[in-house]
């Protein structure tokens, strides 16, 4: 056995995909890593809001009162994104503030539409890498590949089968001593006004959210972390303790607008 | 009998005899779901590899559907296809053998969607034909014209339906660009020449989970000499015809769909030039030529696997404009005018194509120096069709409609099997280093 972990990488979703594997021969790593990135690019075939053929193209194309039969796959990031949505409280929001409340997720018949009243628009953008990411663990179960981490474009990183220590990037991590963090089998996303300046955009106000500087999400499920490090953002550390604290599992870094570290659930 | 779509809707004289035929196979089709369940059909798949699975994943989109079986060689892709179905509800029979599955579920099939490699593609269509059940295929019929042509006997002699899976035969956006435009409102004019393309970055060798590793026992039993060579059958030429076929076929498809007519030859250049180990042509161009009713027109058409640079479109160019199109919209969705052509704002307001901002302006100078005719590009016309289904499912509705209904499928075996002919003989123009000629005769069985 090789004790060196392989890294590899992928364009896909609008970012860099890496793989790290260790325990594992490089060309053995190499495929599991090609099995990893074709499940990305199915799972983005289905929720790319882009492209007109895709179950959320379709969705937001659909008028008031209709419905289109989906895949298993899009239906179970809805319902996580709708998880994310009702216990931040809606500051996380696939539709962004155009409409969740007409959003009608039929798990019986495998369809997604909207309600009579209304729609809105659907976009996963805050969601849909951290489900990808959790979608391939499924892969590399079935690889016997134990010890890996997936990261989706350096926003969101899950640390299986071992302790593995990560960097955690950004001026505001490094500005507050957040360099590094231990996780295993557990998922980091963050959030910040750094990367792409404010492109995290209020569901309630429609305008940047700007509560804090930067946040960071742990939790054991990639798209949870994914979607819970957009709504740190705009909660209040009250909010995020109480969340925190109903949903076991998740750990909150808020860099607030005094450039202090907040450490919730730790 | 050819059913291509374009022939159908042109030929008075034989779309008298095919609507006799598709009244017949509507009576018969209508006797065989009222021994069945009329409101829902039931379906197998042979094969569940990468494409079985999108073809899985659309049908699961299709009412009235319903799997009952699955087949592969591969205990994996037993188990993934299992487990995938079994979320929707559909619990499947499960083989290894398709014999023993059509022994075992014929009675209660409708029919069979085939996906495993090209070269056993024949061998399961004919059994499910014979068994008497319907087939959709994958295109490539196979990687020999006898095996191919068997598959056209086979279906005759049924009378069953056998589908090829050219999925953009029941594309609506192609329909519209090329029996809309390019037929009947003859917006590019004479079409002279065409050009297509399929690019693909550099890839390496597709592996497997060690522990779903087959045996040599059953590789051996199937006809496969290795795991590798199972899991990258596209590229030796026992099981597959390599990229030309795999990307080719679906585009070299579309010319024919287009001029109306069959290639009168090829000429090409290709090779295994950066993959070493692999047996089929990692690179190939083509020429083909077609003797349409207006005059010679040519198609390049070409291949790589070591460059993704352009991916993958089509263009047809006309003398007085060109279409661009792609199966993915963003690569390829547009009407291009040459500058001489008449105003095409009339069709934009018909809502044949889509008016955007007007292209670059002519600007007026004084500058002798500067010939401004030459700047004034042709802007772009969006087609105005959207395909908002998965790519193949169209197709497959197609499929399961001329089942229930009796519609004209859109590429019948015959037609797949001219198409077949003309991408194979692209290896053969290749290998001979030859001119390869064709006579009419030789696209029919």
């Amino acid at each position: 056995m090789n004790s060196e972990p392989h890294s590899f990488k992928y364009e896909a979703m609008t970012t860099e995909f890496e793989v790290i594997i260790a325990g594992q021969e490089q060309e053995y790593a190499r495929q599991a890593s090609g099995a990893v990135f074709r499940e990305i690019d199915r799972i983005n075939d289905l929720l790319n809001k882009y492209d007109a053929r895709s179950d959320i193209g379709q969705v937001n194309l659909l008028k008031p009162g209709e419905s289109v039969r989906v895949a298993i796959e899009t239906l179970e990031c809805l319902e996580r994104a709708a998880w994310a949505y009702r216990v931040s409280g809606g500051l996380f929001d696939p539709t962004l503030g155009t409409g969740f409340q007409w959003l009608e997720i039929d798990r019986p018949n495998f369809s997604v539409g909207w309600k009579k009243g209304g729609k809105g628009e659907v976009n996963l953008g805050g969601i849909g890498k951290g489900y990808a990411i959790d979608q391939a663990t499924e892969i590399l179960k079935d690889w016997d590949v134990e010890e890996a981490v997936i990261n989706g474009g350096t926003s969101t990183v899950l640390a299986l089968g071992k302790k593995w220590t990560l960097g955690v990037g950004g001026p505001w991590g490094e500005k507050v001593g957040l360099t590094e963090i231990t996780l295993e089998n557990q998922a980091l996303s963050g959030s910040g006004t750094e990367v792409k300046g404010d492109h995290i955009i209020n569901p309630k106000t429609g305008k940047p959210a700007r509560r804090h500087l930067a946040a960071w999400a742990v939790h054991p499920s990639a798209a949870a972390s994914d979607a819970l490090s957009t709504a740190f953002m705009m909660m209040t550390p009250e909010q995020i303790e109480k969340l925190c604290r109903s949903e076991s599992g998740t750990v909150a870094f808020i860099v607030n607008q005094e450039e202090a570290l907040i450490e919730i659930g730790v | 009998m050819n059913m291509n779509r374009n022939h159908f809707m042109q030929t008075a004289a034989i779309a008298g005899t095919m609507l006799a035929t598709l009244k017949a196979r509507a009576i018969e089709n209508a006797v065989l779901s009222a021994k069945k369940n009329p409101d829902q059909l039931n379906i197998a798949v042979i094969g569940v590899g990468a494409q079985g699975r999108i073809l899985m994943e659309s049908c699961l989109r299709i009412p009235g559907i319903r799997f009952i079986a699955v087949c592969d060689i591969w205990n994996y892709s037993q188990r993934y296809a299992e487990r995938y179905l079994k979320k929707y509800g559909h619990e499947v029979n499960v083989y290894e053998d398709y014999q023993e599955m059509l022994a075992n579920e014929t009675d209660k099939l409708d029919a069979v969607i085939v996906a495993s490699p090209d070269w056993v593609h024949a061998e399961h269509t004919n059994a499910c034909l014979n068994a008497g059940l319907h087939v959709y295929s994958e295109k490539e019929m196979a990687n020999t014209l006898e095996k191919a042509a068997s598959m056209v006997r086979t279906a005759k002699s049924t009378g069953k339906l056998l589908q090829i899976g050219h999925q953009r035969r029941s594309n609506p956006r192609y329909i519209h660009a090329v029996e809309t435009l390019i037929h009947e409102t003859k917006l590019i004019g004479r079409v002279t020449t065409a050009t297509a393309q399929w690019n693909r970055a550099k890839a390496d060798d597709i592996g497997w989970p060690a522990k779903y590793e087959m045996d040599a026992a059953t590789l051996d039993k199937y006809g496969y000499n290795s795991m590798t060579e199972f899991r990258n059958w596209r590229w030796y030429k026992k099981y597959g015809g390599g990229p030309i076929v795999d990307l080719g076929s679906h585009q070299i498809d579309l010319f024919e769909w287009v001029w109306g007519v069959n290639p009168s030859s090829v000429i090409a250049s290709g090779g295994t030039d950066f993959y070493k180990h692999r047996e089929w042509y990692d690179n190939v161009m083509a020429i083909y030529e077609y003797e349409t009713p207006e005059g010679t027109a040519r198609a390049f058409y070409e291949t790589q696997t070591t460059t993704g640079h352009g991916g993958f479109s089509e263009a047809f160019r006309g003398s007085e404009g060109t279409i661009e199109i792609a199966e993915v919209p963003q690569q390829g969705n547009s009407a291009l005018r040459e500058a001489h052509a008449p105003e095409w704002d009339n069709y934009a307001v018909q809502g044949l194509i889509k008016k955007v901002a007007a292209p670059i302006k002519q600007a007026s100078t004084k500058n002798v120096a500067v010939d401004v005719r030459v700047t004034a590009a042709a802007g772009a016309w969006p087609l105005p069709v959207e395909l908002t289904k998965p790519a193949h499912q169209p197709h497959l509705e197609n499929f399961f409609n001329a089942i229930r209904y009796g519609t004209p499928l859109n590429c019948p075996a015959e037609t797949g099997y001219e198409t077949a002919v003309a991408v194979l003989a692209v290896n053969r123009a290749v290998a001979t280093n030859q001119k390869i000629t064709f006579k009419p005769s030789d696209f029919h069985v």
